[in-house]
C-alpha cells in the first residue's frame, strides 16, 4: 500500500508518514497541488490513497481533487481531504467532487489511522 | 467581531489553540490572561482573518518551546529539530488554531476566511495598535513551556 501525502506543511507530512509507518504503508510526498499532479502522472499506478490538504500554494486541494476525479487515469484512486477547513459547506463540496473521506485538523494519530483504514476498506464515514 | 464580548472571543481563540496543542502533541496547557511582560517571544506566527469580520491572530513562543512542542508532535529528538521545522510548525499551529476558531464561530455565522500564515523572528518585538482596536491577550503554559496568543480586531 502506498499513500500520496499532499500538504505544504512539512510537519503534517511528517506526522502522516509516521502514522503510515505504523500501518506498514509507504508514502510519497508532494508540497502542493502541482507537485501532486506531477507525481500522479509519473506513478499513479503505485498510489492506493491520496491524502490532500485544502489550502496550499500554487494550486489548492479542491482544484486538485476536481482534476483527479476528472481524469480517466486517476479517478479511481480514493482521495481523503485532510484540512483545517472543517465547515459543512467545504465537506459537502469535497464529497460532491468525489472525496472518499474527510479529516479535519487538528487530528490525533489514532483518528488519522482510523480514517486511512476506512478509505482503504472503502467504508467512508462522514 | 460583532456580537461577541472580548471574554468570549478570548475563550474561543484560546480554547482553539489549547485544543490544537493538546491534540497534536498530547501536552495540556493552562490558559491565563497575559498581563505585563513582552508582547511576543522570539517567534511569532501570524495570520490575517478576513471576511465578514476582520482581525489578525498572533501566536508566539520561544524557539526552545517550539523545539519541545515539535518533538512531542513528531517524536523527533529536540536536538535534531531545525529552525525550518519550527517555522513550519508554528505556521501550521496558527493555521489549525484559526481553522478551529472558524468552526466555533460557524454556528453564529461569524465567518472569516483563512489566509496564508507566516512567521517572523526577532527580539523585543512589540505590538502597537490604535486605541480603538480590541486586543485579546492570553498565555498558555504548563511550567516548562509557554505560548502567547494575541488577537486584534
Amino acid at each position: 500500500m502506498k499513500l500520496l501525502v499532499v500538504d505544504d506543511s512539512s510537519l503534517i507530512r511528517k506526522v502522516i508518514k509516521a502514522a503510515a509507518d505504523v500501518l506498514q504503508m509507504e508514502t510519497e510526498e508532494a508540497r502542493d497541488g502541482i507537485e501532486a499532479l506531477e507525481t500522479l502522472s509519473k506513478s499513479h499506478k503505485e498510489i492506493d490513497l491520496i491524502l490532500l490538504d485544502w489550502n496550499m500554494p500554487e494550486m489548492n486541494g479542491y482544484d486538485v481533487l476536481v482534476e483527479i476525479k476528472g481524469s480517466d487515469e486517476y479517478k479511481n484512486i480514493p482521495v481523503m481531504m485532510v484540512t483545517t477547513e472543517g465547515q459543512k459547506s467545504n465537506i459537502i463540496a469535497a464529497v460532491r467532487a468525489g472525496a472518499a473521506n474527510y479529516l479535519t485538523k487538528p487530528f490525533t494519530v489514532e483518528q488519522l489511522e482510523a480514517k486511512i483504514i476506512e478509505c482503504i476498506g472503502g467504508e467512508g464515514d462522514f | 467581531m460583532n456580537g461577541f464580548s472580548s471574554a468570549q472571543l478570548g475563550f474561543i481563540f484560546a480554547g482553539a489553540l489549547a485544543e490544537v496543542i493538546s491534540t497534536t502533541s498530547g501536552l495540556s496547557l493552562d490558559i491565563s490572561s497575559l498581563e505585563g511582560g513582552a508582547d511576543f517571544d522570539e517567534m511569532v506566527g501570524i495570520m490575517s482573518l478576513n471576511g465578514k469580520n476582520n482581525g489578525i491572530i498572533f501566536i508566539s513562543a520561544e524557539e526552545r518551546a517550539m523545539r519541545v512542542l515539535y518533538s512531542f508532535m513528531t517524536g523527533v529528538s529536540e536536538d535534531e529539530v531545525t529552525k525550518d521545522d519550527i517555522d513550519d510548525a508554528l505556521c501550521e499551529i496558527v493555521n489549525m488554531t484559526a481553522g478551529s476558531a472558524k468552526q466555533r464561530f460557524n454556528d453564529a455565522e461569524q465567518i472569516f476566511a483563512l489566509s496564508p500564515p507566516f512567521v517572523i523572528s526577532g527580539k523585543n518585538m512589540s505590538l502597537i495598535t490604535k486605541k480603538r482596536v480590541h486586543v485579546i491577550s492570553k498565555v498558555l503554559g504548563n511550567g516548562e513551556i509557554s505560548v502567547k496568543l494575541k488577537v486584534i480586531f
